[in-house]
C-alpha cells in the first residue's frame, strides 16, 4: 500500500516537473549526502560490530559479559538522543565525519548482536580444522570463520543501512540534510506536497536498492553447518602483549558511545538553564509512550502470530508471498509509510485522521518483522509431533493451542512485545505525522525541546526514555548468547 | 627401549596431565604410537577426547611431554602452538568448510606455491579415499555423511602429516556406512603412510581398525596392547567387563592352573598362586542347556532373568541359584524364555585377577 501510494501520487505530477525537480543542484547534494552517508555509516558499524563481537566471542579478554552488556548497551540510547549528547557537547560532530561517528555509535550493535549470535553457534571444530592446517588465527578469521557468519553480518548491515536511511531525529541535530531530513522539512512547510512524495520515491528505490544488493550479496548457497554434532567450547586467542590496547580500545568505545551522550544529559540536568522539569507533563508523556508502546507491542505481536503460523506450519506459495511482503514493507522509512496513511485517511476515512488507530496501523506496518522474527523463532522450536501428540491424547483445536503450543511460545511471544515497545518508544518521524494533536510522547517531548535549541528542558525525557529502553535491550542481549546452545 | 638406531615414532607421550581448573581429566598418560592406528577406548568422560585435543594442541596440558616424530611439541606447560604441529585432524561431524568446494576443501591445508595448482594433488587424495573425481566441484550440504567424512580424510591427509588424529569420526553415521567408511579410512591412512590416534567409543571399531588399543578409564590407560591382547588377556578387571560383557565371579584357586567357582571347577588361562581370585567369564564362554536333559557334570543350576534377541545371537541373563547374575551369549536356535530352569556351563579357560 505505501508503496502504491508513493506511485501514484507522484503520478499525478507531470513527468517534467518531476524530472526538473529532481534535477536541482540541492537535491543533488541531498543524494550524495545521503549515499556516502550510507555507504561510510554501514561499512564503519561493521568493522565495529563485528570487531567488537569477534573479541568477545573468540579472545580470552577478562570480563566477557560484562562487555558483551557493553557493547548492546548503545540500543538503549535512542540515536537522536546520542546526537543531542554530541552536539550539545561539541559543535564539531556538525560535519560528515560528525554525522558518520554518531550514527555508527548508535547503530553498529544492530551488526554486532546477530554477528555475537552467529559465532555462538559456529560449530568450534570447523576453526580447529583449519588451525591444525597450519593457518594463523587472522587467515583462520578471513577465510573460515567470516564466510560462515557472513549471512548474520550481512543481515546486520542490511539493517543498519535502512535504519540510516530512515533516520531522522540525529541527523537534523546534527544538521546533515539527508533525503530523509527534506522529506520532513517539505512536509511541515508544503503539508504533503507532491515534492515530499517526490523524495519519498527516491528515499524507497534506495531502499529496494539495498534489499537487492543484499540479496545479491547473499546468494543461495547452502552455509549452514553440515552433520549433527555436538558445539563444544571454541579454543579462544590468547590476546597476549594487546591484551591491554584491545581493553583500553573497548573502554574507549564505551565511553564515546555511552558515556559522552548520557554525560551531557546529566551535565544538562544539574545545571542547565532552561531545566525547568514539569514533573506532571514529563509522567503523563512517560505513561502516553508507556502505554502506546505496550499497545503497539501487543498488536504487532498479535498480527505477526497468523502470519506465522501460517508461514510454518502451512508453508506454501501464498503464505511465503504473505511473509516476504511484510519484510518488503518494513523497508520503507516510517516518513514514507506516515505520509502514505495521512493520505489515505484523509482520502478514505476522513473519520480515522488524527486518532490512534491511524498511529498504531503505522507502528504495525513499521514493526511487524520485528515481531514476525521473535515469533517465528519460538514457533520452529515447537515440533509439529508435539501437537500431533496432544490430539492423539484427545485434545481439541483450541485444547491443543491452549495447553501445549501456547506455554511454549510465551516467552517468544513476550519479546516479540517487548521488541516492538521499544522500536515505538524511540520512533519519532511516524510519531510526529501521526500522533493526534495533544499526544505528546517522550521522543516527541524531547524533539520539540530539543529542536528548539532548549536542551536543558529537554534531557528530562531523553533520561526516561533511555530507562525505559533499558529492558527491551537486556532482553535482546540476553537473547543473542542463548540462542548460541 | 631406547630410540637408537630407529626412526623416532610418529607419537610419544610421557606424563601428559591435563585438566580445566581444579579438576584433573588426565592423569599422567604413557603412550607411543609407531606405525599404523592406535585406538583410544574408554565410556564418555573418561578423558579421551582430552587427550586428543592435547596432541592437536587445542588444550594446554598442565605437565608431560608430548613428541612428533622426535620433535618436543609440549613440554610441560610450554606448547607449540597448534597451526605449527602440521597434524591432521578430523573430528567427529568432519566439519567441512561449507562455504568451500570440496576440492578447495581438500586444497585448504596445501602450502600456498602448491594450492595455486592443486588439481592433480585434490584427485590424488580423492582416489585415495575412494571417492569418484567427479565430486571434487560439489558442496559439502550435497554429500553424505560417510562421504563428508571421507573428504574431511582427504583434507587431513593432503598436507602429507605424519599422524593422523580422528576423533569419533564414524559415530554419527548409520551402522551399515559405519564399517565400510572405517575400512576405507584405514587403507587410506595406510597408503598415505600416515599413523592415527583414532578416538572411539566403541569396542568393535577399536577392535577391528586398530593395531595398538589403549583401554582408557578416569583419564587413565588401563592397558595399551594389540586388539587380541587387550580381548583375550585383560590386564585388570574393569578392562575385562568393559570389553565383550565379561561376568565377573568370586572364585579360589585350587591347584595353580583351575580355580573353584560357583561355576564349578574352571582352567585358569596362566597359571598362579593359590589364594582367592575375581574371574572373568566372557558372555560367548557361558552355554546353557537345559536343566532336565543336562544334569550333572561341571557347571551350575540357574534361573533365566531377561532375554535381549538380536536374531544372529541373544543374550540371555541368568541367576545362580547361588546368586551371582552372568550375562551368556546363545546361537538364536536355542533361545530360552525367561522363568526357565537351566544349566550353565563354561567353555574354555579363564582369566583370573587377584581380588
Amino acid at each position: 500500500m505505501p508503496l502504491g501510494y508513493v506511485i501514484a501520487t507522484t503520478a499525478d505530477l507531470g513527468r517534467q516537473e518531476a524530472v526538473d525537480f529532481l534535477w536541482r543542484p540541492r537535491i543533488g547534494e541531498l543524494l550524495w549526502n545521503t549515499v556516502r552517508l550510507l555507504v561510510a555509516g554501514v561499512a564503519a558499524s561493521t568493522v565495529l560490530g563485528v570487531a567488537g563481537a569477534w573479541v568477545v566471542e573468540r579472545t580470552d579478554v577478562p570480563l566477557r559479559g560484562w562487555w558483551h552488556g557493553v557493547l548492546c548497551a548503545p540500543l538503549a540510547v535512542p540515536a537522536f538522543v546520542n546526537g543531542y549528547g554530541w552536539v550539545s557537547t561539541t559543535h564539531a560532530v556538525q560535519s560528515f565525519p560528525g554525522a558518520v561517528m554518531v550514527v555508527t555509535l548508535s547503530y553498529y550493535p544492530l551488526v554486532y548482536l546477530p554477528t555475537v549470535a552467529a559465532l555462538r553457534r559456529l560449530d568450534p571444530a570447523v576453526e580447529e580444522v583449519a588451525t591444525s592446517l597450519g593457518r594463523s588465527g587472522w587467515s583462520v578469521f578471513v577465510r573460515v570463520t567470516l564466510p560462515a557468519v557472513s549471512p548474520a553480518v550481512l543481515g546486520g548491515a542490511l539493517l543498519v543501512g535502512l535504519h540510516l536511511l530512515a533516520e531522522y531525529g540525529a541527523l537534523q541535530l546534527l544538521n546533515y540534510p539527508t533525503l530523509t531530513t527534506a522529506i520532513l522539512q517539505q512536509y511541515a512547510t508544503v503539508f504533503n506536497g507532491p515534492e515530499a512524495t517526490l523524495l519519498a520515491l527516491v528515499l524507497v528505490t534506495f531502499c529496494l536498492l539495498l534489499l537487492g544488493i543484499e540479496a545479491l550479496l547473499r546468494g543461495h548457497r547452502r552455509r549452514a553447518r553440515v552433520g549433527s554434532g555436538s558445539s563444544g567450547d571454541p579454543v579462544r586467542v590468547r590476546l597476549g602483549r594487546v591484551k591491554v590496547p584491545v581493553l583500553l580500545a573497548l573502554t574507549a568505545l564505551a565511553g564515546w558511545s555511552l558515556l559522552v551522550p548520557l554525560g551531557a544529559l546529566v551535565r544538562w540536568l544539574v545545571r542547565g538553564t532552561s531545566t525547568t522539569v514539569d514533573l506532571g507533563e514529563l509522567l503523563s508523556a512517560a505513561g502516553t509512550t508507556m502505554l502506546l508502546a505496550l499497545i503497539g507491542g501487543l498488536t504487532a505481536t498479535v498480527v505477526a502470530v497468523p502470519v506465522v503460523w501460517l508461514a510454518v506450519r502451512h508453508r506454501g506459495l501464498l503464505t511465503t508471498a504473505i511473509e516476504r511482503s511484510v519484510y518488503t514493507a518494513s523497508a520503507m522509512p516510517g516518513i514514507v509509510i506516515a505520509l502514505a496513511l495521512v493520505t489515505v485517511s484523509i482520502r478514505v476515512l476522513p473519520g480515522l485522521y488524527q486518532t490512534v488507530v491511524v498511529l498504531l496501523v503505522g507502528y504495525t506496518i513499521l514493526f511487524l518483522p520485528r515481531a514476525v522474527v521473535s515469533v517465528r523463532s519460538t514457533f520452529e522450536l515447537v515440533p509439529p509431533g508435539l501437537e500431533d501428540v496432544a490430539r492423539n491424547l484427545g485434545c481439541s483445536g483450541v485444547g491443543v493451542a491452549r495447553r501445549v503450543t501456547l506455554p511454549l511460545v510465551l516467552p517468544g511471544l513476550a519479546s516479540a512485545t517487548a521488541l516492538v515497545a521499544l522500536a515505538v518508544a524511540t520512533e519519532l518521524t511516524a510519531t510526529l505525522l501521526l500522533a493526534p494533536l495533544g499526544t505528546d510522547t517522550l521522543a516527541t517531548r524531547f524533539w520539540s525541546d530539543a529542536a528548539a535549541i532548549e536542551y536543558g528542558a529537554a534531557a528530562p525525557y531523553a533520561l526516561a526514555l533511555i530507562v525505559l529502553s533499558i529492558p527491551s535491550t537486556w532482553i535482546l542481549g540476553s537473547l543473542s548468547v542463548r540462542n548460541g546452545s | 627401549m631406547t630410540s637408537g638406531s630407529h626412526p623416532p615414532a610418529a607419537l610419544e607421550i610421557e606424563g601428559l596431565e591435563a585438566g580445566y581448573g581444579r579438576t584433573a581429566v588426565l592423569r599422567g598418560l604413557d603412550l607411543a604410537v609407531g606405525d599404523g592406528v592406535t585406538a583410544i577406548l574408554g565410556p564418555s568422560g573418561c578423558g579421551k577426547t582430552t587427550l586428543l585435543r592435547s596432541v592437536a594442541g587445542f588444550v594446554s596440558p598442565t605437565a608431560g611431554t608430548v613428541r612428533l616424530a622426535g620433535t618436543e611439541v609440549v613440554s610441560g606447560r610450554r606448547a607449540m602452538p597448534a597451526r605449527l604441529r602440521a597434524i591432521g585432524y578430523v573430528p567427529q561431524d568432519g566439519a567441512l568448510f561449507p562455504h568451500l568446494s570440496v576440492a578447495r576443501n581438500v586444497a585448504f591445508g596445501l602450502p600456498r606455491a602448491e594450492r595455486g595448482d592443486s588439481s592433480a594433488r585434490v584427485a590424488e587424495m580423492l582416489d585415495l579415499v575412494e571417492l569418484p573425481r567427479s565430486m571434487a566441484g560439489r558442496y559439502p550440504h550435497e554429500l553424505s555423511g560417510g562421504q563428508q567424512q571421507r573428504v574431511a580424510l582427504a583434507r587431513a591427509l593432503a598436507p602429507r602429516p605424519g599422524l593422523v588424529l580422528l576423533d569419533e569420526p564414524f559415530s554419527s553415521l548409520d551402522a551399515s556406512l559405519r564399517e565400510d567408511t572405517g575400512r576405507a579410512v584405514v587403507r587410506a591412512l595406510r597408503t598415505a603412510g600416515a599413523a592415527a590416534l583414532l578416538v572411539t567409543h566403541d569396542q568393535g571399531e577399536a577392535l577391528s581398525l586398530a593395531d595398538q588399543v589403549a583401554v582408557m578409564m578416569d583419564g587413565a590407560f588401563l592397558q595399551v596392547a594389540s586388539p587380541t591382547a587387550v580381548y583375550l588377556t585383560p590386564a585388570e578387571p574393569r578392562v575385562a567387563s568393559f570389553l565383550g560383557h565379561a561376568s565377573l565371579v568370586e572364585g579360589e584357586v585350587v591347584n595353580h592352573t583351575e580355580a573353584r567357582c560357583a561355576l564349578g571347577v574352571l582352567p585358569l588361562r596362566t597359571a598362579r598362586e593359590a589364594g582367592l581370585v575375581r574371574l572373568a567369564v566372557r558372555a560367548e564362554q557361558i552355554q546353557i542347556r537345559n536343566a532336565s536333559t543336562a544334569g550333572g557334570g561341571d557347571g551350575a543350576p540357574a534361573e533365566v532373568v531377561d532375554i535381549s534377541f538380536y536374531g544372529h545371537d541373544a543374550t540371555v541373563r541368568v541367576r545362580l541359584d547361588s546368586g551371582e547374575e552372568l550375562a551368556a551369549r546363545t546361537p538364536a536356535t536355542s533361545v530360552p524364555t525367561p522363568g526357565d530352569r537351566v544349566w550353565v556351563g563354561v567353555v574354555g579357560d579363564v582369566v583370573a585377577f587377584t581380588v
